[in-house]
């Protein structure tokens, strides 16, 4: 036979029958990300934590009823209200001493009353004391959408209001029209005592609704229909003053005018009756729909992750450990002695981890993806994680990450001068791996030099394209296979040549 | 000192080594003549392994040239390498894998064929008494089993010249006579062994012996030889009556091939090594001489070969009267 080729092979079998002596690692190489998984998903609810809240009231409203509905529309932003107080300085020692038990205080204004009334906003303070900058965004966010709810509500309140206010702009519509006619029919009568003391009965109406208008809300329809009926009030001040002086064309042009305010008024009055108070205050709503092909649960979402940041790590591990043991164990000295070349070496040495992972990747995607009823107890063995995609190019995809993270493993071994250093670099790569793949933080939420260091790492792409082919049912993109590719080639031969220098006759 | 062959496997020539500053080898000539036992010995530290490193093309030679089978070491072809045999000091096999698995190692690392290998590997396990142990893991077996795997592993390929670096270090003697008793079956098979030893008295067992110290080589001779000239020729060691010691003395003194003689550190009166050029000529007229003499009771007269290891100290503390600022780093090992 071929000798570099059974040269080769040797380092292929030594690899392979080193492991296979190793049962117990191999156990916990399938198992032991299996059974983390399962824990997860019997354990991971999905839902945030609701925030423990300490509401302090203004104490003129301590028994105040509306507190109550306040309370309740808190309630609904996720908010979990755990005691209501007066006092703010208590509230606060007491979320302070709770050591993490109370999350937020939150502090009503003492001026709800005159909400609309005041020509500036009101302010809920939200206390809170915390470290993290996760929870943090989560609380503000919170708070917003809490808000949000409440000014909600508030606008709603209003708009009933404004509803009942429009009932009677209505009238007053159609009251003002007749009014007019009459105001028109006696025109030609100079200086009529009638026309003037309907002007003046159309100049109180007016006053009247405008006024309710203004203490309704301060809605969009509202306000156009107050700022109408001001135009209105000027047109009847101005008729008044043309019937006081007899000027008849003056007369019929105030009364054009009034005419078309009263048409926009109409409008207006037709809007703030017909359309719903939840589309005023909420013109705009969302449906989402999710066109994906699966909507996987929490499990089956992080099992192609964990998948390929357990290839990266098992591959980075016995790559980086196994150079460097060799040169421990002064194996190297025979190597340099034997006609055998540091090509082959490290060629053989892939070929034994490729195979043994291969074989590890295939026990573990098969626990994950199995769902085989077991017997009539109603549980099934395996986690039942979805794969709609290609089967062979899930097995690409994971030859890629294999060969990419052993050859950044490799790369750790031919630098690493001691076991400890190699292992150390191995662990720096897992939380590299941990922190930068888009495993857990997604990666648009870094800079952009961050995500070259997250694109430099194998498991980035193992992530996606897995998630891709396992989830999605979708091949890998074209960009996964250029950065796995050039990964994998660059780390092998850099380790290819510094493993040469080592291996190099002295 | 270096003795020109027409069939030397390794051609030293002014070879020095040094690591930084400090020189490991100096200055070394020496050939290994093909078909014998080659001895390096010498103090701990004295240069052999670097010297074994060298010849291996483990290391490069800082000066001076050598050739091994008719190649430089250092641009060793595959062809030549396949034709060496080498088993360094320490174990460097792997202590996970079977005694087979490692012995099938070795034997893939040299390119044999398949169906050529598992007869070869199971005469070697017999040839080093491992066949029992074929199936326990390297780690697990004793350090004489892990000494014979690492001859069984060099030899694998069957090489025509072997490498063995200190293969009896450590090794209880009952295993060390096996070694060398391999050795010796490997050189009738027509293979040239090179072999570094700090055990003086396996010197015996080479058919020529190169004698380091400090890094330089202070001969290369046959056993015989080498006791000869660290005694200054060979000895005759006679036996009389105490009391007739005196009248031997003066009989000795006569006899003009007799270059010294004295008693011996702590033996008793009446016995005498006398010092000649050449002891299996001198035997007979010492025999004769003193048999002549009829108040002379002689008891016994035959020549004696001291062992390997008080010549060795005579020779260590000749080098170290020409060179007395090294003797304190040297470690000697009888």
């Amino acid at each position: 036979m071929f000798k570099p080729f059974i040269r080769l092979l040797a380092f292929f079998a030594k690899e392979v029958a080193e492991i296979r002596r190793q049962p117990r690692l191999l156990l916990s190489l399938v198992l032991g990300p299996f059974l983390i998984l399962l824990i997860f998903g019997l354990g991971f609810s999905g839902e945030q934590p609701r925030l423990q809240t300490i509401l302090v009231v203004p104490p003129e409203r301590q028994n105040d009823p509306r507190i109550q509905v306040f309370r309740e529309r808190i309630e609904q932003a996720n908010f979990e209200v755990v005691g209501v107080t007066t006092d703010e300085q208590q509230a606060v020692e007491a979320m302070r001493g709770s050591d993490g038990a109370i999350d937020v205080v939150e502090v009503l204004p003492a001026d709800l009353d005159e909400l609309f009334g005041r020509q500036e906003q009101s302010t809920i303070r939200v206390l809170y004391n915390e470290i993290d900058p996760t929870q943090e965004q989560w609380i503000q966010y919170l708070s917003y959408v809490q808000v949000k709810e409440l000014n909600s509500a508030l606008l709603l309140t209003a708009i009933s209001g404004s509803r009942e206010q429009a009932g009677g702009l209505q009238q007053f519509i159609s009251s003002t029209r007749q009014e007019i006619q009459q105001i028109q029919s006696g025109l030609a009568v100079a200086q009529n005592p009638e026309t003037r003391a309907a002007i003046r009965r159309l100049r109180t109406n007016s006053g009247l609704i405008l006024a309710g208008l203004a203490l309704a809300s301060q809605s969009d329809a509202n306000q156009r229909a107050q700022s109408d009926l001001q135009a209105i009030q000027r047109s009847l001040d101005a008729l008044d003053q043309a019937a006081e002086s007899g000027r008849v064309d003056e007369q019929r042009r105030r009364l054009e005018e009034i005419n078309q305010n009263l048409s926009q008024v109409e409008q207006v009055a037709a809007q703030i009756t017909t359309v719903p108070p939840e589309v005023l205050v909420s013109p705009l709503t969302s449906v989402p729909e999710n066109l994906a092909q699966l909507e996987p649960n929490f499990i089956a979402f992080y099992a192609p992750g964990v998948l390929a940041l357990l290839l990266q790590h098992m591959a980075v591990t016995l790559a980086s450990l196994s150079l460097v043991r060799e040169n421990l164990l002064g194996s190297t000295e025979l190597f340099r002695v034997a006609p055998v070349g540091s090509m082959q070496i490290l060629i053989g040495k892939y070929f034994g981890f490729i195979l043994t992972i291969a074989l590890i990747m295939v026990a573990l995607v098969g626990l994950m993806v199995a769902n085989i009823p077991i017997g009539d107890t109603g549980y099934t063995f395996g986690l039942a994680v979805p794969f709609v995609g290609d089967l062979v190019w899930f097995a690409v995809s994971v030859l890629l990450v294999t060969v990419a993270s052993l050859g950044l493993g490799f790369l750790i071994s031919a630098v690493s001068t001691s076991e400890s250093q190699a292992v150390q670099l191995s662990m720096i790569t897992l939380l590299a791996a941990v922190f930068f793949s888009g495993f857990f933080l997604p990666l648009q939420n870094f800079q952009a030099f961050a995500r070259w260091l997250a694109y430099l790492l194998p498991v980035t792409h193992g992530v996606r394209a897995f998630q891709d082919t396992m989830l999605r049912g979708r091949l890998p993109s074209d960009e996964t296979f250029v950065w796995l590719g050039s990964i994998a080639l660059v780390c092998f031969l850099l380790a290819w040549r510094i493993w040469r220098k080592n291996l190099k006759r002295r | 000192m270096t003795q020109r062959t027409t069939n030397a496997v390794i051609q030293m020539q002014h070879v020095t080594k040094r690591f930084g500053t400090k020189e490991a080898v100096s200055d070394v000539s020496l050939e290994v003549p093909q078909g014998q036992i080659f001895g390096l010995v010498g103090p701990s530290g004295c240069g052999k392994t670097t010297t074994i490193r060298m010849m291996t093309g483990v290391y490069t030679p800082t000066e001076g040239q050598m050739r091994v089978l008719g190649a430089t070491p250092e641009n060793f072809e595959k062809r030549v390498r396949e034709r060496i045999g080498y088993m360094p000091q320490l174990f460097v096999l792997y202590p996970t894998l079977t005694v087979w698995e490692n012995l099938n190692f070795v034997a893939s690392l040299y390119g044999l064929n398949w169906f050529r290998r598992r007869k070869r590997l199971k005469m070697l396990l017999d040839f080093v008494e491992l066949r029992s142990a074929r199936d326990t893991l390297a780690g697990n077996v004793s350090g004489g089993m892990k000494r014979r795997l690492e001859l069984a592993c060099s030899l694998v390929h069957n090489p025509e010249l072997l490498f063995a670096d200190e293969p009896t270090a450590g090794v209880d003697p009952v295993l060390r006579g096996k070694f060398w008793e391999h050795f010796r079956q490997l050189k009738a098979e027509g293979h040239t062994l090179v072999v570094t030893t700090q055990y003086v008295s396996e010197v015996e067992y080479c058919d020529q012996v190169a004698v380091m110290r400090n890094g330089r080589l202070l001969m290369v001779q046959t056993p015989d030889d080498l006791r000869r000239q660290a005694l200054g020729g060979e000895i005759i060691r006679l036996t009389v009556d105490a009391e007739d010691e005196l009248n031997a003395r003066r009989l000795l003194h006569k006899m003009p091939f007799v270059e010294q003689f004295s008693r011996p550190h702590g033996a008793p009166t009446g016995t005498l090594d006398i010092y000649v050029k050449d002891a299996g000529t001198a035997l007979p007229e010492v025999i004769g001489g003193l048999g002549q003499d009829p108040t002379i009771d002689m008891r016994h007269a035959e020549e004696y070969k001291p062992p390997f290891d008080d010549i060795f100290i005579i020779l260590m503390e000749r080098a170290a009267e020409t060179d007395p600022q090294s003797v304190e780093a040297e470690v000697i090992n009888v």
